[in-house]
């Protein structure tokens, strides 16, 4: 839950800096989602169950950011769905899950998962987004594999700060600090 | 492992998936109020992005000046000489700038009464992986900025207002895929309507399959009732390449627009009803078709009998 009002403050911050800085910047191809790469390398670190919430929330947060346009409830479907499934790879992957390497891989892989997922659940209900998403993806893929590499040891850190040093040890730390047992 | 655990977090996943489902569902059916929570949002981030932005903008200064600092050695030399030229030619441009300043108090008298506008700052834009081409103006409601207003910059239309606070608003861009707009075609007025692609070009569609379409045509806004959303005559765009597939009701073509939304800093929005159509008016002057050689032959008649060669001259084009 620590990890959980953490990720709030972050996850505004980064999508304000998406929103006023990154966004203004004429990146070549496509422009990098720093909000998207965040929100999907804490996730990795992070248990499956709150991994989930923390993906609705800052779903929910990106439907509800001013400058979107999109069906309220669409980007809280698909975060929530690859925050879990990132996080459930992290439980496996145990030990090298702070490896900045491991963590651009899987960063950049549910990236591409979540746009995909999004473009395909934009279809199905017909919504007029995510259309362009073959001539977005590629440019947002390459930038994050750029910069979740830079950004990966202060999200670990910060990850790492979140969860208290108990949690650091034992990835079934953060859960025992809840209401059930281990 | 199949421990409760496990099973427990899907449980919760799924509840979290039917929750997002049921907010979608409630947006498609209209019942969330989506623009009040999307301003509350906006309350939240905008002092966080005028913070980055306040750092920002004097780094994207310094860059844009970092880039020339190499070059002023070399640079006084070339300027000293380049200043001689252009004393010369200043002396020579009087003339033409007495006439430039005439006609451009004519076209400041045209334009005046035709559109009631505020100039904004862009100070935002939304991101490619969230699928929305949108921005941020600095402009709100206490600058008469309201919804469905239309936004223009110095070349043409860049969109229109879709959601505004009391000191900013958001524009949907030309570009994004749920942008659509009527439209006329310059000269023959065919009426039809463009959408945003994504991308640097937008979609054409004209009703009257019948009608001529080719590569350079050019395109304004139709305008909408009472002017909103879209005031009328604002240049759109170029046709860049049409889609000659026969046999359907319409006819559809690619459209390169005038504006380069990803650039755009500062632009206008237009608050004013429109009293008079400016028509084509506000196109930039039509390109020069490239001359193509004409020989004029003219043909003295030989005195003939024939009365059908007493035409006196003959034209003839190769």
């Amino acid at each position: 839950m620590r990890k959980t009002l953490f990720f709030l403050p972050i996850a505004i911050i980064s999508l304000a800096l998406q929103n006023s800085v990154i966004a203004r910047i004429d990146f070549p191809l496509a422009d990098p989602s720093l909000f998207l790469i965040v929100v999907l390398a804490w996730a990795f670190l992070e248990e499956p169950e709150f991994a989930a919430l923390q993906g609705f929330i800052a779903g929910l947060l990106f439907d509800l950011n001013p400058l979107s346009v999109g069906l309220i409830g669409h980007w809280a479907f698909v975060l929530a769905s690859v925050c879990f499934g990132i996080s459930e790879m992290g439980v496996q992957l145990r030990s090298s899950r702070r490896a900045p390497l491991t963590l651009t891989v899987t960063v950049t892989g549910a990236l591409l998962i979540t746009l995909l997922l999004f473009a395909v659940t934009s279809w199905l209900i017909s919504a007029e987004q995510g259309l362009s998403f073959a001539r977005t993806a590629p440019g947002v893929l390459l930038w994050s594999a750029i910069f979740t590499p830079l950004l990966s040891p202060m999200i670990i850190r910060l990850a790492h700060f979140a969860g208290g040093a108990s949690s650091a040890a034992s990835p079934a730390g953060i859960l025992g600090t809840g209401a059930r047992n281990g | 492992m199949a421990t409760p655990d496990k099973s427990r977090s899907r449980f919760f996943l799924i509840a979290l998936l039917v929750t997002a489902l049921i907010i979608v569902t409630l947006d498609l059916r209209g019942t969330v109020p989506g623009q009040t929570f999307r301003n509350i949002t906006n309350t939240v981030l905008a002092p966080v992005q005028s913070f980055f932005r306040f750092f920002y903008d004097p780094v994207s200064r310094f860059i844009s000046d970092a880039s020339n600092i190499g070059r002023s050695g070399a640079k006084i030399s070339e300027l000293e000489s380049k200043n001689a030229a252009l004393k010369e030619e200043v002396s020579r441009l009087s003339v033409a700038q007495r006439e430039f300043e005439a006609l451009s108090k004519v076209l400041d008298l045209a334009a005046a009464g035709r559109y009631e506008s505020v100039p904004a700052r862009v100070i935002a834009a939304g991101s490619a992986a969230g699928f929305s081409r949108t921005v941020q103006l600095d402009v709100g409601t206490r600058d008469g900025v309201n919804e469905d207003m239309t936004v223009i910059a110095g070349a043409g239309l860049v969109g229109r207002v879709i959601s505004v606070t009391a000191e900013s608003a958001i524009a949907l861009l030309i570009d994004d895929e749920t942008f659509k707009a009527g439209i006329r075609m310059e000269g023959s007025g065919v009426l039809g309507v463009v959408t945003g692609n994504g991308n640097s070009e937008l979609s054409l569609t004209l009703f009257d399959s019948s009608s001529p379409l080719k590569v350079g045509d050019r395109l304004v806004a139709r305008g909408s009732t009472s002017s909103r959303p879209f005031v009328p005559g604002v240049p759109i765009g170029t046709v860049t390449a049409v889609n000659q597939s026969s046999g359907t009701l319409t006819k559809s073509a690619l459209v390169k627009p005038f504006v380069n939304v990803n650039s755009i800093e500062v632009v206008a929005v237009v608050t004013g009803k429109v009293k008079v159509n400016p028509r084509d008016a506000l196109l930039p002057p039509a390109p020069k078709p490239t001359p193509t050689p004409t020989v004029t032959v003219y043909i003295t008649p030989t005195p003939e009998p024939s009365p059908s060669s007493s035409t006196g001259k003959k034209k003839a084009k190769q």
